[in-house]
């Protein structure tokens, strides 16, 4: 494991680990109203207190573990969101790449179509029909990632299939099923590992804008861009409201950006000896 | 000679492009008709764009002919059926020409020589001793079957291939220039390796290749290839002693190898 | 009698290029000699993994890096050492005093530009002319490499010309700068057989009008003989013999050579067996003690599996990497 990105790789296997157990490790509540210790700064600034190491937010709750909880959240949500969009996408794609002819280009154009999907206008018209909530938000990725991965996916199974090894499987008299199991998906499986590691970033920034424009999770659950939303009109007083959630946003990112891109390195086997 | 050939191609066409475009009357393998008897090596031979690798993709069925059949055991293959398919699968197996893309590098050896034995129907119990038998034939250590293919040298991943083409103890294997992309000094070793598999096998090999000095060395007919037309057939011997087509004599000329001592009796 | 004191156009002396993997430090090129006079062309023949290219692209500076680096010897260029030499100065050898030729001439042409307006950047980089001057320039350089319809062929995408003239494009570009010294690795590897001799007389041709040196890379015993004036037998990063082309036919002296060529299959008869050479060349990251060849030789004995040997002279050019010589 060598060259991994230390820091990044810390963050994100502290954002798993508060994910799984949050409940289990915030000092206080992250939804229970607390209206005396109101708007307190962070823990180093004079007004401060150890207790609430990343200060409180309007009501009075503490940002430490409302960030915690919201881990969960956010990570809850891109991960479903990867895996229901990703089984969907993979599936479209080896179908259209193995079976090329009319049906692979159906579902080509309708991935291009999907591609230009206006994602937030969608869950904002869903957020006033429906209501918003968990699995709105896990629906509306979900059809945006779908494409992308139906796109990846085929152009390798195109690239795979048409190498010696399939059409030697074929000589032995193996069916598609057998192809597809044995030769196609373990050798797209570094491929798709990749992408999803790389769309985590992005689905949480979605989730993040969805619910900061009142699409996405409603309160009281803490959502990092729920907190940022909230955090807005005081941005001039108790500005930690709002920025602390934003880096949070921002660093959990970048750093799911910088493993995913040494997951790609480390699974390529041409610069595995490198 | 026997009368029914094992595998045959009738009036081959291929054709590249669709029907409305220009393009339509290039054919990449022209009326092209060859047998595979039982217990021979026919060899094909040619230069790029003679179209010989095409024809073996036809009568490996991976592709489809324009027009003309392919018949295995008497049986055209478009009109065969579910069991007739799959004997034909089963006693026809192949040999490519890159040894790095010939295996799943996600498979281990084991898995990749037992594939057409899984395929086939070979009960589970008696696969493993077959496929160590497979290894042992193309001169591999048992252990061997454990590793994956990165883990050997080109030399060494030909042989795992010819020992998947050999486990079915197929009646024809299909050699898409064996040993074109391998090392000089291994390319002797894969050969030898290949005559004595012939031997103990009883098999029928389609050789195609472009380096006629090594096709000499296995062929018992030759058809010579170019420009997806078979120009010149015949008994491997009488050939290369006596061509009589252009192409054929240019061919054998350009692949004669003169030494620097012979030139100067050359000259003389 | 050889001739007189001229000096080497190119004389490699113990050239060492390391590759640094995962798996370890991998000697790739570990102590290569050879040397080529102008008008001369030098065979460097050897298998996959004798380290035969990498020790050319080593004389450019051409070495993939960071994953490869010269970590000894010389290469002198008509008396410069280039290992010496850094990056920028590197530069003005390539094209214009020293030129490569690669083995596929599909990826060395870029696809989206015409053949004429490679050639001409490449004209333009080493010689002062104006457009119209580069223009004829690329048009004679074309004639040069025998491409018929220069004129209108100049105007031409790669794909649009056969194998075989692609390799002569890709040649008129390697002489847009007027090198002394062409070097060639495995120029007609994947050129078929009936076109490879007419693209070797062409370069004997040109060879014989500029005076220039030719390194070949091969593995192909027949071009050698065909093309070459000299040869250095390259085996596990060494070059273990190195004599004139007539001579190693005539008495081959490193059992390498002996088996390599015993193993040449000839196609002016059908042999009963073909001969091979047992086992498979040594890793580049393994350290062997005694001879690299010695586990496969069989001459081999226990003083050869000890100790490496000494490269001996065995005549005023010529040199050999074996026991069997030292006296």
């Amino acid at each position: 494991m060598q060259n991994i990105p230390r820091l990044p790789a810390i963050i994100v296997a502290a954002a798993i680990f508060f994910a799984v157990f949050a409940d289990f490790l915030v000092p206080h509540s992250p939804i229970d109203i607390d209206l005396a210790h109101a708007q307190m700064p962070p823990a180093v600034f004079s007004r401060g207190d150890w207790r609430y190491p990343l200060g409180t937010d309007r009501l009075g709750r503490d940002i430490l573990s409302r960030i915690v909880v919201g881990t969960r959240t956010s990570l809850g949500i891109a991960v479903t969101a990867i895996l229901i969009g990703g089984a969907i996408g993979t599936a479209l794609g080896i179908i259209a790449g193995y079976w090329d002819g009319w049906l692979g280009v159906l579902i080509m154009r309708t991935a291009d179509a999907f591609l230009a999907f206006p994602s937030l206008l969608f869950a904002l018209v869903l957020a006033i029909t429906i209501g918003p909530g968990f699995w709105i938000v896990v629906f509306v990725l979900a059809l945006a990632l779908w494409a992308r991965f139906a796109r990846l996916i085929r152009s390798e199974v195109i690239t795979i299939k048409n190498r010696d090894f399939v059409l030697l499987a074929r000589v032995s008299g193996a069916g598609n099923v057998r192809i597809i199991r044995w030769h196609l998906l373990p050798n797209i499986a570094n491929t798709l590992i990749v992408l999803c590691t790389l769309q985590i970033g992005w689905a949480i920034i979605v989730e993040a804008s969805l619910t900061f424009l009142g699409a996405g999770v409603p309160p009281p659950t803490p959502t990092w861009g729920g907190m940022v939303a909230e955090g807005l009109n005081y941005i001039e007083t108790a500005w930690w409201i709002s920025v602390i959630p934003g880096l949070t946003i921002m660093l959990v990112v970048f750093s799911f950006n910088l493993v995913g891109d040494w997951v790609r390195d480390f699974l390529d086997p041409q610069l595995r000896n490198i | 000679m026997n009368d029914v050939p094992i595998l045959a191609a009738d009036r081959l066409r291929k054709q590249y492009g669709r029907h409305d475009r220009e393009r339509s009357n290039v054919f990449a393998v022209d009326d092209v008709s060859v047998s595979l008897f039982p217990k021979e090596t026919l060899a094909l031979v040619g230069e790029s764009g003679s179209g010989k690798t095409t024809t073996a993709r036809m009568l490996l069925w991976l592709l489809r002919p324009t027009s003309g059949s392919i018949n295995f055991e008497g049986i055209d293959l478009a009109n065969a059926t579910r069991t007739q398919m799959r004997r034909y699968r089963s006693s026809v197996q192949a040999v490519f020409q890159d040894p790095s893309s010939s295996l799943n590098p996600r498979m281990r050896i084991r898995d990749i020589i037992a594939e057409p034995l899984a395929v086939n129907g070979c009960p589970r119990k008696d696969i493993e001793s077959r496929v160590r038998e497979a290894i042992k034939d193309v001169g591999l250590d048992a252990d061997a079957i454990d590793s994956f293919p990165h883990e050997f040298s080109g030399g060494q991943r030909q042989r795992i291939a010819i020992a998947r083409a050999v486990v079915m103890r197929p009646r024809v294997i299909v050699l898409d220039e064996p040993v074109s992309a391998l090392d000089v000094s291994i390319r002797a070793q894969i050969m030898n390796l290949l005559q004595d598999l012939q031997g103990f096998l009883e098999v029928s090999y389609l050789l195609i290749s472009h380096d006629l000095a090594t096709v000499r060395f296995l062929a018992t007919r030759l058809a010579v290839m170019h420009q997806g037309r078979i120009v010149e057939e015949g008994d491997s011997e009488t050939v290369f002693n006596h061509p009589r087509h252009d192409y054929t004599q240019a061919l054998i000329a350009a692949a004669r190898f003169v030494r620097p001592n012979d030139r100067a009796l050359q000259s003389s | 009698m050889a001739m007189l004191a001229e000096p080497p156009l190119l004389e490699v002396r113990d050239l060492q290029t390391h590759v640094f993997t995962k798996r370890g430090v991998g000697k790739a090129v570990a102590g290569a000699s050879f040397s080529l006079r102008a008008g001369e062309t030098l065979g460097l023949v050897g298998e996959s993994g004798s380290g035969k290219s990498l020790a050319c692209f080593s004389v450019l500076g051409l070495n993939p890096k960071p994953a490869s680096r010269i970590v000894g010897g010389q290469i002198l260029f008509k008396g410069d050492d280039l290992v010496k030499k850094s990056e920028r100065e590197l530069r003005a050898y390539r094209g214009g005093r020293i030129a490569l030729v690669l083995q596929d001439p599909m990826t060395a042409l870029n696809p989206v530009f015409t053949v004429g307006n490679q050639i001409r950047e490449a004209v333009r980089l080493h010689q002062k002319l104006s457009r119209w001057a580069q223009h004829r320039q690329t048009v004679n350089l074309l004639e040069r490499v025998h491409i018929q319809n220069a004129d209108t062929d100049v105007f031409a995408y790669p794909h649009q010309f056969s194998g075989g003239m692609r390799q002569r494009v890709v040649s008129a570009i390697a002489l847009a700068g007027k090198p002394e010294l062409l070097i060639a690795d495995e120029p007609t590897t994947a050129l078929d057989v009936t076109v490879q001799a007419a693209y070797l007389s062409l370069l004997k041709e040109i060879q014989a009008a500029e005076g220039l040196g030719i390194v070949f890379v091969t593995h192909d015993f027949a071009v050698v003989a065909r093309i070459c004036d000299r040869v250095a037998v390259m085996y596990a990063g060494k070059v273990v013999e190195s004599t004139s082309t007539v001579e190693l036919f005539r008495a081959p002296k490193h059992p390498y050579t002996e088996a390599l060529l015993k193993s040449v299959i000839d196609v002016s008869h059908r042999p009963s067996r073909l001969y091979s050479i047992d086992g498979n060349p040594p890793s580049i990251f393994s350290a062997t003690k005694g001879c690299s060849f010695a586990p496969r030789c069989i001459h081999a004995n226990a003083k050869c599996h000890n100790e490496a040997p000494p490269t001996v002279s065995t005549g005023p050019r010529n040199s050999v990497s074996c026991w069997r010589y030292v006296s």
